[in-house]
């Protein structure tokens, strides 16, 4: 009774404090509307289109303030949820704002064409010209992280502008609300404004300095780059007088080398080494663009700087789960030899089932080792090659609903499954096992595409 | 499939905030009375 009660128990609290966490946001978001709907004193009425293009524009600035929350990798809002959907609650929710904040100008547009004579920086009043300047940084922050790959922006120079457009368009737009003072006239409503404004500017202080400073304090050293297989380099880390950060196995980290953690040119990778090993801590990257590529480069003794423990793809969090399945797909295989590390490190003899795609047998990472951990584990390992070598008895092509029918036990819809891998393969699992009617709630995803 | 979840939550919470954009808007542009009677 006790095993199936408290996985439940668990996430019936990670469901409520959900819960709590989104009626919080949409309280945010839309409570200073509200207060001034139920709270006096009231204004001199305008026209509707006029009125209802504020409100737009209220709740757009509310939601884009809320996103510095949302990134700003606070523990108590990433814990019931994983940093995997936080990232893709922003990127859609941003979507929503930005339209929200450009249907405010637009229908003033509209409604008053005179209004457009704003749009001349040079003669308009200030207020205006902070709206200018914000819609321009608002819409430009949409266009570049919407179509980011195809304007081919580097990573690093587009989070670098991320974060400036992001704060440039808020900025803007509390300088705007301000500066209008018809809504703030009213010194309680002056107040709220003021008070989201300086909400936000503490975000901004903990994510650029505080966080950067508790990093500074506590770097590491490269003690090794180790080759692995699959275009993959394992860097294993040394703390720099003080304590390795304990994380959960099958958690990521952002770290930063080569520059301090004020420049804030930073990089998502899974711990690849056990949980239990409180010497050093390791991170397996495989070659994949231009700050990966020089990983293998990396010399001993140089300092790097940690972020996290972040991500909710962990056996941890499952601590009365039976039996588990990892899925991976090339390098997405470093949080699962994380997770098996330390199950072997823990003797946890659990029964694991490992599906793990590759494109050949000479380029599977870990492939020595994960055979040695099949005989100290319950694991039962199945390999998916798309060019097999010849005399191949194992699996060939993508992983597909067949492979995974084949092998997953008939209790298949109470087990816990984790995937990590490429896109499209996690797409293509997500869409299998769906086929094969295993639970939402039983599936979590890592996706590293955070930009 | 979590893609498709948070999509949802996004498209509730835009409906939302237009429904209460546009109480606003309409309480905003006419008298209290009339505005209190909508809310009600």
């Amino acid at each position: 009774m006790k095993k199936i009660f408290q996985p439940l128990q668990e996430r019936t609290k990670r469901t409520i404090q959900g819960s709590l966490w989104a009626l919080l946001y949409i309280i945010l978001t839309v409570g200073p509307l509200l207060l001034t709907m139920f709270i006096g004193p009231s204004l001199p009425g305008r026209e509707f289109w006029r009125e209802f293009s504020v409100a737009l524009g209220f709740a757009g600035l509310a939601l884009m303030t809320l996103q510095f929350v949302l990134t700003a990798r606070f523990q108590p809002v990433k814990e019931p949820f994983g940093s995997d959907i936080i990232y893709l609650f922003h990127r859609q929710i941003s979507t929503a704002s930005l339209l929200f904040i450009l249907a405010h100008p637009l229908i003033l547009f509209i409604i008053d064409p005179s209004t457009l004579q704003l749009l001349n920086v040079l003669s308009a009043p200030w207020r205006a010209r902070m709206a200018v300047t914000s819609v321009i940084a608002v819409m430009l922050l949409g266009i570049t992280a919407i179509w980011r790959k195809e304007l081919k922006i580097e990573y690093d120079t587009w989070r670098l502008s991320h974060g400036f457009l992001a704060t440039l368009g808020v900025g803007g737009a509390f300088g705007h609300i301000l500066l209008v003072n018809h809504y703030t006239s009213i010194p309680w409503k002056r107040a709220l404004w003021i008070g989201y404004a300086f909400f936000w500017i503490g975000l901004l202080a903990y994510t650029r300095i505080y966080k950067p400073w508790m990093e500074m304090r506590k770097s590491y050293r490269i003690e090794e780059v180790i080759t692995e297989r699959g275009d993959s380099w394992t860097l294993v880390l040394i703390p720099d007088g003080h304590s390795t950060m304990k994380f959960q196995p099958g958690q990521f980290a952002w770290i930063t080398v080569h520059m301090n953690p004020f420049q804030h040119v930073e990089h998502p990778f899974s711990m690849s080494s056990s949980a239990e090993n409180r010497d050093t801590i390791s991170f397996t990257i495989k070659e994949l663009g231009d700050f990966t590529a020089s990983v293998k480069n990396l010399k001993e003794g140089e300092k790097v700087y940690i972020d996290g423990p972040h991500g909710a793809l962990t056996i941890d969090r499952y601590p009365d789960m039976e039996e588990f399945v990892f899925i991976a797909g090339g390098v997405g295989v470093t949080p699962i030899i994380s997770i098996l590390r330390t199950m072997a490190d823990r003797n946890d003899q659990r029964p694991v089932h490992f599906f793990y795609g590759n494109r050949d047998w000479e380029s599977i990472t870990f492939r020595e080792e994960i055979a040695e951990l099949e005989q100290k584990l319950n694991l039962t390992m199945v390999h998916v090659l798309e060019n097999p070598p010849e005399n191949w008895q194992g699996e060939v092509g993508f992983l597909t609903p067949e492979i995974l029918d084949k092998y997953l036990p008939m209790e298949r819809r109470k087990l816990q499954y984790f995937i990590c891998g490429p896109e499209p393969m996690m797409d293509a699992v997500e869409n299998a096992l769906q086929k094969l009617d295993i639970p939402m709630a039983m599936v979590r995803t890592e996706r590293f595409s955070l930009g | 499939m979590h893609q498709k979840l948070t999509l949802a939550v996004v498209y509730i919470m835009s409906a939302l905030i237009l429904l209460i954009a546009l109480l606003f808007a309409i309480q905003q542009s006419s008298s209290m009375a009339s505005a209190q009677f909508i809310l009600l």
